[in-house]
């Protein structure tokens, strides 16, 4: 159904319908009384969506019939009478009369709105104004829902009123409480009040009524109403009018039967029951029983309520009361701990007054100052969380502390600057620290390192609270004041050693250790050293290290010297008398000695004095003091683990001690320029102190070993250079005979080297002199070959060539043997040989000179033996008897004696020279035999192929034997 | 060149004699170079020469080693003459080399003609006591016989190796010595005639 009216049919009777809000039906019935005929105007659509137009009667209270039935397209024409009427044609026309004009206008619209969605053409439309009913329609609408939502927001408000009262503070609660529970009471009264009137008829709850409710309560009413009419109906239409269509099956329409039977009887037993009034009291005093009970149910749920939100509230205040414990008790640890931190932060006056007043002259006085230092910067450098570093109290006190410190710290400062100045002063002006000849001494700086280690503990103290300024500022302070000292000593030091005590030569690098110098092996007058002699003597195979052996009668006369030698004095003392001069290379390891410890000493000072190398606070320095002794300075130290602090020690030292370097390396120049050899006991001592300070914390002095090493390295290389150039320019100079001139220098120069290397086979200087072995004996033998090949001799120049190989060779041989130098020892094999196979070479070469034709005649005479039987040599016509003959003949007796004796005279004359002159007998020895041996062969070679002929040497055995020995009478 | 040198220091021109295989060169090779060799080499000759320090005074010493195998003697003739000084030696161990020592004795005192020349008598191989086959005494009496000293050393220990040398360098110097007295006394005494 999509919507009807109510209307009064003027002309013709029409039939009722049916369901009505129950306040239309009551004032429908109100019209039904003053008009004529009151019907039913109902629009509906079907399931296929057609839409008809029905006119129904109503029959009786409850049931109505529908008269006519239209389809919309039926309506011919619409029209607007008045304010209720309208007339509609259809088959005929009809004039309706609304109950009011809103009404007709609603279903006038509505009527409108479906003809025009299912029609294609409209009905004629009279006297319609559309619009104006579509908003009075719309108007109507607007006007009834707001009211409905107004209503339902009612509700709410007062929730949030009662919700609002029960978050009230705790602390009010009873009075709440109270509040609350008279007003219920009194809510309760006022609900009560409208009930009890309205009882009987209103009972049956309003919300669980739904459609079949309202029909039974139809259903009640239509059984109340006279049934008159009832009867006149056929089943149809009584079923049409109870909605059921006739095409519904029969056992839905039994239930559907029984359904309504059942309720009908219902509604018959409440009748007959309502009917009695006793029923009705007793349904009131039920009513009223339940009315109270209901009370009571709120009453239980009320307290109920209360009991919960009490609960809540006990609960809440046990909650606040542990809230509270843990406050005061949280309370309390605060204040004891501003107590003690009110206790830390605070430092007595007597310490602020050390600080000010106490005396830094005194050991007592630092004790106490270092102790208040340290309380001080306790509580200066503890840490606190921000928050209680933020708070004005702890503030204050750290910044008057910090004053106190700032002013402190530069009142040490002061103090130890001043110390520092007038200390060094000192010790430039001491008359004690002047060095004479004979006295060249590294003083040291024993006072200044005694007097300022007592401030060790506040210097530490310095670096914790100001290590970028004052700190770094005394470092500076202690070593460009010590460096005034170190230069001056330094200079002295060096200059007084250069000047009397450094051997000089007069030629400077002419010395019999190099190549082409003037000397030759003589010894040198140098200024009392022994060195030389003892160098030179190849009885002196010990090969201790020259200056060493001094040391004992020099210390000894020391200790007798007038002076205050300390034996800390003695090591930094150069080991020489007033009158003595050492060696360049003596004097410079001496010196680099000495100066080196004093440089090592300096750092671990400097270490040590502003606590450099360890990590330590001053309270460690106070709880347990590291030791510190002054002996203890001169052990090596292990390199530390802190990279910076390390650097920092090798700038101070660079600073400190900028003279060394220079010096080191002016007296290895001009000792170098004196005399060239002397670079390699120079390098060598180099490398024994740096294997020295190898593994320890020297970085200085290892960087300025390292440069001083590289540049003796240079130097050591270009004296090798020199003396290679000397040996290759010996070739053209004069003297060809005898043992060359570096044939003689270089054993020395050998032996000097190893004694300079003391046996000390793992330093690289080794392996420098080594190689230098190598290229000079590989220049020298060179050399030697090259002037045995160009030595003229008079008569025969072969053999004096080979002389100067057997000389030369044998000199070297027999040099470097004496010496055992195991790194020369395969020239020394190579020599042995060459010198063998020359002299045999050489004898053989001058015993065919002398006997050339027999020794000829023979050689072929053995080559035949060897290739034929010897008897058919006789038969050979250049070896026959007439041959053999002629030429035995031709070397009678006289002429061998003569021939030898001129030979003697030779070879007496080839080793004429004064190291070898041993050579002559063994040469002369070697002739002698070749002689005997050819002449032995001679004779068996003619026994052997001419056995008859009857011939033998003109010259027998014993008269060559004879003739060896007039010769050796003659040479007495 | 060296001749000036030379002239500074004295020469003691030593010369080594014995049979073959005594041990000549074995002593001079630890004298000269302080080391023994085991193996045997036969030498022809070989001459060394070194440095020395003789009663506080630097001279050198040269030193002939000969060989001991010569089928001829006359061969020695020549370096006999060059010698100032004699070592000769024998092996403990082999009497026949104790023996031979009276030939070069004899061949010495032939060639050079002169009794007093510098000569000592050695038996060498010493430290091979379980070996030894001369005695002390008859080697000690033909020493006292031929009115020099007798030495018994080890080239192997260094048993009075240096001794020997020092000794009849000291005799040689010593000659060398009283020769130029002579030679003095000798012009003194013309001198003082004329």
């Amino acid at each position: 159904m999509l919507t009807y009216i109510k209307i009064y049919e003027e002309e013709k009777a029409n039939k009722d319908t049916k369901i009505l809000p129950t306040g239309k039906k009551d004032s429908g019935a109100e019209r039904a009384k003053m008009l004529s005929k009151p019907r039913y105007l109902c629009m509906t659509v079907k399931a296929n969506g057609k839409v008809r137009l029905h006119k129904v009667k109503k029959t009786s209270a409850t049931s109505f019939h529908i008269g006519r039935t239209w389809h919309l397209d039926e309506i011919k024409s619409i029209e607007n009478v008045d304010g209720r009427r309208w007339t509609v044609v259809i088959n005929r026309p009809y004039a309706w009369v609304a109950d009011t004009s809103e009404l007709k206008n609603d279903f006038l619209m509505m009527l409108l709105k479906v003809l025009r969605s299912n029609l294609k053409k409209l009905p004629a439309l009279i006297n319609i104004d559309e619009p104006a009913i579509t908003t009075q329609f719309n108007v109507t609408r607007e006007a009834n829902t707001p009211m409905s939502s107004r209503i339902s927001r009612a509700a709410p408000i007062s929730n949030n009123n009662s919700s609002g009262s029960l978050s009230t503070p705790t602390g009010s609660f009873v009075q709440d409480f109270e509040n609350r529970l008279s007003i219920q009471t009194e809510r309760m009264k006022r609900s009560a009040a409208p009930l009890t009137p309205s009882l009987g008829s209103t009972i049956a709850p309003a919300g669980g009524a739904g459609p079949m409710g309202e029909r039974n309560g139809a259903k009640f009413m239509d059984e109340t109403d006279p049934l008159d009419e009832v009867a006149l109906m056929n089943l149809e239409e009584l079923l049409y009018d109870m909605d059921l269509a006739s095409s519904e099956d029969g056992v839905a329409l039994e239930t559907r039967l029984m359904k309504e039977l059942n309720s009908l009887e219902m509604a018959n037993i409440y009748s007959i029951i309502e009917s009695d009034d006793r029923i009705k009291d007793v349904m009131a005093e039920l009513d009223k029983g339940i009315e109270e009970l209901d009370d009571m149910d709120s009453w239980l749920s009320l307290y109920r309520q209360e009991l919960d939100s009490m609960g809540d509230d006990i609960r809440q205040i046990e909650s606040q009361n542990r809230g509270l414990q843990v406050q005061t008790s949280n309370q309390a640890s605060l204040l004891r701990e501003l107590e003690n931190l009110l206790f830390s932060i605070t430092i007595p006056d007597r310490v602020i007054e050390t600080l000010k007043k106490e005396s830094l002259e005194w050991e007592s006085g630092i004790r106490k100052i270092e102790e208040a230092a340290a309380e001080i910067q306790g509580v200066l450098l503890a840490k606190y969380d921000e928050d209680v570093a933020g708070m004005s109290a702890v503030r204050g006190r750290m910044e008057l502390y910090n004053f106190h410190c700032e002013s402190f710290a530069g009142r040490l400062a002061d103090f130890l600057k001043n110390k520092l100045q007038t200390q060094t002063d000192q010790l430039l002006g001491d008359k004690q620290r002047t060095l004479s000849k004979g006295y060249v001494v590294m003083f040291g700086y024993e006072p200044i390192e005694s007097y300022f280690i007592a401030y060790r503990g506040l210097i530490l103290w310095l670096k914790e609270m100001d290590p970028t300024r004052r700190f770094t500022e005394l470092q500076m302070h202690l070593v460009n004041n010590l460096n005034r000292l170190v230069r001056k000593e330094l200079k002295e030091f060096f200059n007084i050693l250069y000047t009397h005590h450094v051997a000089k030569l007069e030629k400077p690098d002419d010395s019999e250790f190099v190549f082409g110098s003037t000397h030759h092996g003589g010894l040198i007058s140098r200024g009392g050293t022994a060195i030389r002699e003892s160098l030179s003597s190849p009885s002196d195979l010990t090969g201790r290290i020259p200056w060493r052996k001094r040391s004992t009668r020099d210390i000894h006369e020391m200790t007798t010297r007038d002076r205050n030698s300390t034996l800390y004095e003695s090591s930094r003392r150069i080991d020489v008398g007033p009158e003595e001069k050492l060696a360049v290379d003596d004097a410079f390891a001496q010196a680099l000695t000495i100066v080196t410890a004093v440089a090592a000493r300096g750092q671990n000072y400097m270490s040590d004095l502003f606590t450099l190398t360890k990590m330590m606070s001053l309270k460690m320095f106070l709880n347990d003091t590291p030791p510190f002794s002054l002996q203890e300075l001169d052990t090596k130290r292990k390199p530390a683990m802190d990279v910076k602090s390390s650097k920092r020690l090798t700038q101070l030292m660079g600073i400190l001690f900028d003279g060394l370097s220079v010096e080191l390396n002016n007296l290895a120049d001009n000792g170098f320029k004196n005399e060239s050899v002397q670079c390699v006991g120079m390098l060598i001592s180099v490398e024994r102190v740096q294997k020295q300070f190898a593994d320890s914390d020297q970085a200085f002095l290892i960087t300025m070993l390292t440069q001083l090493h590289t540049k003796l390295v240079g130097m050591f290389e270009k004296y090798v250079e020199e003396q290679l150039k000397f040996i290759e320019e010996a070739r053209n100079k004069t003297k060809r005979k005898g043992v060359l001139p570096f044939m003689r220098i270089f054993p020395r120069f050998a032996e000097k080297m190893e004694a300079l290397l003391d046996g000390d086979n793992d330093i690289e200087a080794r392996k420098m002199i080594t190689s230098a072995y190598d290229k000079l004996v590989r220049v020298m033998f060179e050399s030697t070959e090259a002037v045995a090949k160009e030595t003229v001799d008079s008569d025969d120049k072969e053999q004096g060539s080979h002389v100067v190989n057997i000389e030369n060779m044998h000199h070297f041989y027999s040099e470097i043997r004496q010496r055992k130098i195991p790194n020369l020892e395969n020239y020394m094999k190579y020599a042995k040989s060459s010198y063998e196979s020359h002299l045999e070479t050489y004898v053989r070469g001058v015993v065919r000179k002398t006997l050339l034709k027999l020794l000829d005649f023979f050689d072929g005479v053995e080559g035949l033996v060897k290739a034929k039987a010897s008897e058919d040599v006789a038969f050979h016509l250049t070896y026959n008897k007439q041959a053999l003959k002629k030429v035995v003949a031709s070397y009678p007796a006289a002429t061998i004696r003569k021939d030898l004796a001129h030979l003697y005279k030779k070879v007496e004359k080839h080793f004429s020279s004064e190291e070898e002159e041993g050579l002559l007998q063994v040469a002369w020895r070697g002739i002698q035999e070749e002689f005997i041996r050819q002449h032995e062969r001679f004779s068996r070679l003619i026994n052997e192929c001419y056995p008859d002929a009857g011939v033998q040497m003109e010259f027998s055995m014993n008269e060559l034997l004879g003739f060896f020995s007039d010769i050796a009478k003659s040479h007495h | 060149m060296g001749k000036k040198a030379k002239q500074d220091l004295p020469l003691h021109k030593v010369i080594m004699v014995g049979s073959g295989g005594v041990g000549k060169s074995a002593l001079t090779l630890q004298y000269m170079y302080g080391d023994f060799v085991e193996e045997y080499d036969p030498t022809k000759a070989d001459s060394y020469r070194k440095k020395v320090t003789l009663d506080g005074r630097d001279c050198q010493i040269d030193i002939l080693d000969t060989a001991g195998q010569e089928e001829y003697a006359a061969i020695r003739d020549n370096y006999y003459r060059s010698g100032e000084g004699f070592i000769c030696v024998f092996s403990l161990c082999e009497y026949e080399s104790f023996m031979h020592t009276q030939e070069f004795k004899d061949q010495i005192s032939r060639v050079l003609d002169d009794d007093k020349i510098p000569f000592i008598l050695v038996g060498n191989k010493a430290d091979l006591t379980q070996l030894r086959k001369v005695n002390q005494g008859d080697a000690a009496a033909r020493a006292t016989e031929w009115n020099c000293p007798y030495y018994e050393t080890s080239a192997k220990t260094r048993l009075n190796v240096d001794e020997v040398y020092t000794v009849l360098m000291r005799k040689i110097q010593q000659r060398k010595e009283s020769a130029k007295d002579r030679e003095r006394k000798g012009k003194k005494g013309k001198c003082m005639i004329l």
